[in-house]
């Protein structure tokens, strides 16, 4: 999928928005693919879902702008930055998106469990199943889901 | 001065807390961090914290564990436990307050929740 499924919307740009926007302070606008390919080096991560269904969420998020969030959150320049303090930011978001997304989608008296998110130092070349795209001041980004009990409750 | 102790596997997430944590009225507080809940009873057992912060999904002992380990013990059954966790939901926030968890809080925590939650320990 390329484009947001008007359903979608809803539940996945309210877990985004949400997560970044208390993190960083930064507002999240839906967004497409051609958006997303326009957007530089991007930083990937994954978290599995293992309860009540199965999936994955993956997130690839442009340097740029994890650089951004990273110093919000850190009180440092983003020349002072390490890549492992970008790499365990992507991570947080990722965890935190997820967790969100689950509790939306999930009947209030539905536990879930998620594992631990982890990184993909090369960017998955086969898609997942269902990719949607946002936007940070320029900046596109990309959530994926994949697993198909996950993508039932879509 | 209080001394809050923050078990979360995250940097990134404990920076965040803590920010948050010192935006409400505990920018005098001592903060330990640790990464998972084995290093947080280590801590524990050094000195008793005045708060308690802690992630459940976290690699080695998990927060679920941790919290059960503190609540057994009657040297530490008063500790105060905040649970902040991305996989909350009522079912979850029920089965830890009755775990006794002082409160449980979902991912992204604001200052506004903490402050709500923390307010009788804001000196």
């Amino acid at each position: 999928m390329s484009s947001m499924d008007p359903s979608l919307i809803t539940p996945l740009l309210k877990a985004v928005a949400e997560t970044l926007e208390n993190l960083a302070f930064l507002t999240v606008t839906a967004a497409d693919a051609k958006a997303f390919e326009a957007t530089g080096e991007c930083l990937c991560a994954t978290l599995p879902v293992v309860n009540p269904v199965n999936g994955e969420f993956q997130l690839e998020m442009p340097r740029e702008l994890l650089e951004r969030i990273a110093e919000t959150v850190y009180f440092i320049p983003s020349e002072e930055l390490e890549d492992a303090t970008l790499l365990d930011t992507l991570c947080e978001i990722l965890n935190t998106i997820g967790g969100r997304i689950m509790s939306l989608l999930l009947p209030e008296d539905q536990v879930f469990n998620l594992g631990l998110p982890s990184l993909h130092e090369d960017i998955p070349t086969s898609m997942p199943d269902e990719n949607y795209f946002f936007e940070v001041e320029g900046l596109a980004f990309s959530l994926s889901i994949s697993g198909p009990s996950l993508l039932q409750l879509l | 001065m209080k001394r809050i102790l923050i078990a979360d596997d995250s940097q990134t997430a404990i920076m965040f807390i803590r920010r948050c944590l010192e935006i409400i009225g505990f920018q005098t507080a001592e903060f330990i961090e640790v990464s998972d809940g084995q290093e947080a009873l280590a801590q524990i057992k050094e000195q008793v914290p005045d708060l308690l912060v802690t992630d459940l999904n976290m690699p080695g002992m998990d927060g679920l564990t941790l919290l059960k380990r503190v609540k057994a013990n009657p040297r530490l059954h008063v500790l105060p436990v905040l649970i902040i966790s991305s996989a909350k939901n009522p079912a979850r926030e029920k089965e830890l307050l009755d775990l006794g968890a002082l409160a449980v809080l979902g991912k992204p925590v604001s200052p506004a929740s903490l402050h709500h939650t923390l307010e009788p320990f804001i000196s």
